[in-house]
């Protein structure tokens, strides 16, 4: 599939590791004030999709997923 | 699905050489068939624990099993360690409540702002270095830098005034039951928390009055929820806690692979561009802390059908990252092997789930500094005994080295 990605995150059960920004720092922030998941961008281009499967492996508290993909 | 008898029970095989080199918990050996396994701890109590990757992150992405620290209850630890139950103690707190007091902190621990603290962490690192140089050769640099390096940039992360960080020092190195040479005084980790109690009231009411950009300003003025006093200093000594003996330990043994491994110093110093992926191996080949078989057990709030395995209401489960981290499904090529250049994968040192390693990044930031600072400042550093020699101590939350007595 081509054209971009669609990204979701469930921000309550996020638990502020800060593995998403590091996995995918175009797609993904930490909140300065407490620590939580910032979505930058929710339709990232195809060419993120390594990295946002990279964020979604990492993420102790399974808050990120990827429209087009089964979630695990 | 069908449902196999319980596992056998018996005594967990404890390692009181955990630091040796070739030693782990024999637990990849015992555990073949990838099955939780089942043991009798020294203390008597019984629980399971994981032996794979897929196991240590489903157990802890959980919500039936909870986390129980320090509680008062017998727990399946192969190590002691005496602490009060205390408000704001994150690793007891479970839930809504835990997410929203752990968020109070994790924007201090966040990775943006670990990168600002660079600056910082360099300069505790250069005076301790300095520290040890004054000291002269031989010393115990597990005492004059491992232990004291990363009790003094929580010290600044959380905003203790420098005229309180010697004594907020001391108490942190007691709350683990000190030193060797002061392991003697059954009643020293009591003690140490009681003394850290009121160093951080009068810490607390110094920033209410004056309040200040740090950490325990910003815990004086949360809102979602309101925190008491009781409960800042509990959360301020949970922080001290999970990263001062983890960090000190860990920095140790690494200093000291380095010390043992003329191949292994080499390649890591020869390739600074590298030390973040290094130190990632290194992490992710001992999970010191749990090698032994310690770590944070899980309690089964109800009766749960686990993989074929029916875990009653009650039971434990120790998720062990030390063997996730070997399972050879995540990590195929001589996972037992320490191999610098290894393609990093996320290994599980630092947990899974809501109570993942809140200060990751920092033990990250202070170790790649620690431990490539130390060579550069002595050339000559050559350990006094080999690392297989080097004394080990049960009182901690984990097993944890003693003294590594250098020279250069």
């Amino acid at each position: 599939m081509s054209g971009p990605l669609s990204v979701a995150v469930e921000y309550q059960k996020c638990t502020a590791a800060g593995q998403c920004l590091l996995a995918a720092p175009n797609v993904f922030d930490q909140s300065a004030d407490n620590g939580t998941i910032v979505l930058l961008d929710p339709n990232p281009p195809e060419s993120e999709r390594p990295r946002v499967l990279d964020a979604i492996a990492r993420c102790p508290a399974s808050v990120i997923s990827l429209a087009d993909q089964s979630s695990p | 699905m069908s449902v196999d008898n319980a596992p056998d029970t018996r005594p967990i095989p404890v390692r009181k050489d955990v630091g040796r080199l070739e030693t782990r918990l024999p637990l990849v050996e015992l555990n073949q068939d990838g099955k939780l396994a089942r043991f009798m701890y020294p203390n008597g109590v019984e629980g399971y624990m994981t032996t794979t990757a897929a196991h240590f992150r489903a157990i802890l992405s959980d919500g039936r099993f909870h986390a129980k620290r320090f509680l008062g209850e017998p727990q399946p630890t192969p190590v002691s360690v005496e602490l009060p139950d205390m408000p704001g103690f994150i690793p007891s707190m479970n839930g809504p409540d835990h997410l929203a007091v752990r968020r109070l902190a994790a924007g201090d621990f966040s990775v943006k702002h670990i990168r600002d603290l660079g600056v910082t962490i360099e300069e505790v690192v250069d005076k301790h270095l300095d520290r040890v140089e004054q000291h002269g050769s031989p010393a115990d640099i597990f005492e004059l830098y491992c232990l004291t390096i990363p009790s003094e940039v929580i010290a600044r992360i959380l905003g203790v005034p420098t005229t309180h960080t010697p004594e907020f020092q001391n108490a942190a190195r007691y709350t683990i039951g000190g030193l060797p040479k002061e392991l003697d005084d059954p009643e020293a980790p009591a003690r140490a928390i009681k003394t850290l109690h009121g160093l951080l009231a009068d810490v607390i009411a110094m920033k209410r009055a004056e309040p200040q950009d740090d950490l325990i300003t910003r815990l004086t003025k949360a809102t979602d929820p309101v925190l008491s006093d009781e409960e800042i200093w509990g959360l301020c000594t949970n922080l001290l806690l999970a990263g001062h003996e983890t960090t000190a330990t860990n920095s140790a043994y690494q200093i000291a692979i380095l010390l043992e491994r003329p191949d292994v110093r080499e390649e890591f110093l020869g390739h600074p561009e590298n030390i973040p992926d290094y130190i990632e191996e290194l992490l992710r080949y001992k999970a010191i802390l749990t090698d032994s078989g310690a770590g944070i057990p899980r309690l089964a709030t109800e009766t749960v059908e686990f993989d074929g395995v029916v875990i009653e209401e009650g039971d434990w489960v120790m998720p062990c990252a030390a063997t996730a981290n070997v399972d050879p499904s995540v990590c195929p090529h001589a996972p037992t092997e320490l191999d610098l250049n290894r393609t990093p994968f996320p290994h599980l040192t630092f947990g899974f789930g809501a109570h993942t390693c809140l200060g990751q990044h920092l033990a990250r930031a202070e170790l790649k500094v620690m431990v490539p600072k130390i060579f550069e400042r002595f050339p000559g550093l050559q350990a006094l005994m080999p690392l297989d020699e080097v004394p080990w101590l049960d009182k901690g939350f984990g097993y944890r080295m003693a003294e590594l007595r250098v020279t250069w």
